[in-house]
């Protein structure tokens, strides 16, 4: 028999204890190993926030919008200012065509270039 | 009245049957069989682990019982842990984890809660590789697979 440890508890002991964990934690977590990261990214995902323009900014490549849209059906709690061009990103992920990536990128771009100039978090925005 | 109970080492306990319905397994098992001299086989836990069980209810024994609420979300609850819990759960990692699988088979729901916050307390502020180390995990993600996943989740550090 092994020794107990943390793989020896079940999914089920392993989310209470996820579930006194901070989103910052989760996503620590979720970087352990492939059983954790099935484990705790439903969890980290599940309150959701990017409310400043530099989380915003995680997302302007195609990578990282392709993982916003493969995760959103996590997203309980959704903590954010840009509502609109996320469910924009997701929609057009979700229809991945060629067309629809031009279009994605012009509609991101256009929601940046909404965002208030006086953020310094912009200038490095090419 | 007191109650025996059989541990999966064959060692009996006698205790009182306040301290043992602590355990809403034996409750069930109380309530089910009727009163009885005949003890209570639990081979699913060793005596160590029994005796620290025991330990836990006979102090928690005039407890109210917990309320569930289903709407309550823990991550809004507090993370302390009463005094007492915290020296009884200072024991090494490995009769930790067998006080919460004993927990979680007796059915003592206060007590699988104050293990499984120990757990989250010992994880709290660590990076990954100190979480491995900790729990003896070995990472089997590719350094471009790991590399991919952290900068997926990155806005997680922006809070």
């Amino acid at each position: 028999m092994p020794l107990p440890g943390l793989s020896t508890l079940t999914c089920e002991i392993r989310l209470i204890i996820l579930s006194h964990l901070s989103q910052r934690d989760l996503s620590r977590c979720a970087l352990v190993n492939k059983d954790w990261h099935a484990l705790c990214t439903p969890e980290l995902w599940r309150v959701f926030s990017i409310s400043n323009p530099v989380s915003f900014h995680r997302f302007k490549t195609e990578k990282m919008q392709q993982a916003l849209a493969k995760n959103i059906h996590f997203v309980q709690d959704l903590e954010t200012h840009y509502i609109g061009v996320i469910k924009f990103i997701v929609q057009q992920s979700n229809s991945d065509s060629q067309e629809s990536r031009v279009e994605r990128r012009r509609h991101y771009f256009a929601t940046v270039n909404q965002l208030p100039e006086s953020d310094s978090a912009l200038s490095w925005w090419s | 009245m007191p109650v025996t109970l059989t541990s999966l080492d064959d060692v009996k306990f006698t205790v009182d049957k306040d301290v043992a319905e602590r355990s809403i397994l034996i409750k069930n098992m109380i309530e089910d069989v009727g009163e009885s001299d005949s003890p209570i086989p639990l081979p699913n836990v060793s005596s160590a682990v029994l005796k620290k069980v025991i330990e836990y209810c006979e102090h928690h024994r005039n407890d109210p019982v917990q309320v569930q609420d289903e709407t309550d979300d823990p991550r809004k609850r507090s993370n302390d842990i009463e005094e007492w819990d915290m020296k009884f759960m200072a024991v090494d990692q490995e009769m930790l984890f067998e006080i919460i699988l004993a927990a979680n088979y007796l059915d003592i729901k206060p007590l699988l809660d104050v293990g499984c916050k120990t757990v989250a307390n010992i994880i709290k502020g660590k990076t990954p590789e100190e979480i491995r180390k900790t729990f003896n995990i070995v990472n089997d993600f590719t350094p471009e697979e790991e590399a991919q996943i952290k900068k997926e989740n990155e806005w997680a550090e922006d809070r």
